[in-house]
């Protein structure tokens, strides 16, 4: 059973390919949004160094969002134009999911944060529960100053940080602990093993069903919700 | 810190764009206000010839974003004439440009307020008698002109 996974969700870029649950190989760089030129030549490397072909997948998986809009675009387009030569099953992994995965070891509870520009960021926040994620703030994208206000009505305390900008976020949350470095960026290898599950849960989808998660639309729907009330 | 220019053509216009691309540094987002043929575009053509660049500049109505690849760096010129939602704004990448390597320069920035930030240059281009305008440049920080 092979997963070939990818994320272009934000500035580091990566491709993994993942043999029966296990990481075989993964290709990740961090020099900045230019995807367009980089990420195919990333998953040609992943396949040249496994031995693999595109015919001997089983499934595609790619970070659906939220994060970088062209990103987010690039990443989804290459899986698709992969996955429908052969109408091969999908499986799209929450950006945040693919965060916070990692961090579930550390007997904290978990923040992750992207940055969304403009001293914002996108963010959602888990409890571990039994080995499980159990969100305990919905996805959303928050100015920072308002991120600790809305961890402490989610009954959120002291948070493992996670993300691109945990950096920048950890000075404004009260006993936030700041992630190591491997884990402020999203990996291939991490969607491609949380996919592996997903597919066996039965969450694939065809090509033409993987759609982004941009976050961004129901922030809008929610100042229009205020302004009428 | 406040900065006017009175100028009296379009060469003019563009003369202080020319002048006002010297104090650009990588990073800056500068968001232009005007009526339609105020000389925002005269003035960003300024720009990109100040940054080094001979292209021809025109506004980019349809495309809402040209990119000019200048020596400095890379300077995305933005038309939001048709923007009108912060839903809209992202769907054009601009959120992308916004990584402190761009420079923006933004036509229309009337209709983007929610995405003006206090750290942004403002350009204000206010017509006058005949070819006659008022460029009144407002920067957080000190501009060496």
């Amino acid at each position: 059973m092979i997963v070939f996974s990818v994320d272009s969700s934000a500035v580091a870029g990566s491709a993994a390919l993942i043999r029966d649950g296990e990481v075989v190989y993964e290709c990740y760089a961090k020099e900045g949004l230019t995807h367009s030129e980089t990420l195919l030549v990333r998953c040609d490397e992943v396949f040249q160094k496994t031995g693999f072909s595109p015919r001997d997948v089983d499934c595609y998986a790619v970070t659906c969002g939220p994060g970088s809009f062209t990103g987010l675009r690039i990443g989804l387009n290459l899986v698709k134009g992969m996955a429908f030569p052969g109408d091969t099953p999908c499986v799209a992994v929450s950006t945040f999911e693919a965060l916070a995965h990692p961090a579930m070891g550390f007997g904290k509870d978990i923040l992750c944060v992207l940055d969304a520009r403009q001293k914002r960021v996108y963010c959602s926040a888990y409890h571990v529960e039994t080995g499980t994620l159990v969100e305990a703030l919905e996805g959303q994208i928050l100015p920072i100053r308002e991120l600790d206000g809305a961890l402490k009505k989610a009954g959120i305390q002291d948070p493992l940080i996670v993300g691109d900008v945990a950096d920048i976020v950890a000075g404004a949350v009260e006993n936030g602990v700041l992630c190591e470095e491997k884990l402020r960026d999203v990996h291939a290898a991490e969607v491609g093993v949380i996919a592996y599950r997903k597919y066996l849960d039965g969450c694939s989808v065809r090509p033409d069903e993987l759609v982004p998660v941009y976050l961004q639309l129901s922030q809008a729907e929610r100042e229009r919700l205020e302004r009428t009330k | 810190m406040r900065y006017v220019f009175n100028t009296s053509s379009q060469g003019e216009t563009e003369q202080v764009g020319s002048c006002f691309s010297g104090v650009l540094v990588p990073g800056d987002v500068v968001a232009m206000y005007g009526e339609l043929g105020a000389g925002k575009t005269a003035f960003v053509r300024g720009v990109i010839c100040g940054l080094g660049l001979d292209v021809p500049v025109s506004s980019p109505t349809f495309s809402i974003v040209n990119e000019y690849h200048c020596p400095l760096g890379r300077v995305a010129h933005f038309d939001m004439y048709r923007i009108s939602s912060e839903e809209e704004l992202y769907g054009t990448g601009f959120y992308d440009y916004l990584d402190g390597k761009n420079i923006l320069l933004m036509e229309w920035s009337e209709n983007i307020p929610f995405a003006v930030d206090e750290d942004a240059i403002r350009v204000t281009i206010t017509k006058g008698e005949g070819d006659d305008r008022r460029i009144e440049v407002e920067s957080p920080r000190e501009l060496k002109f």
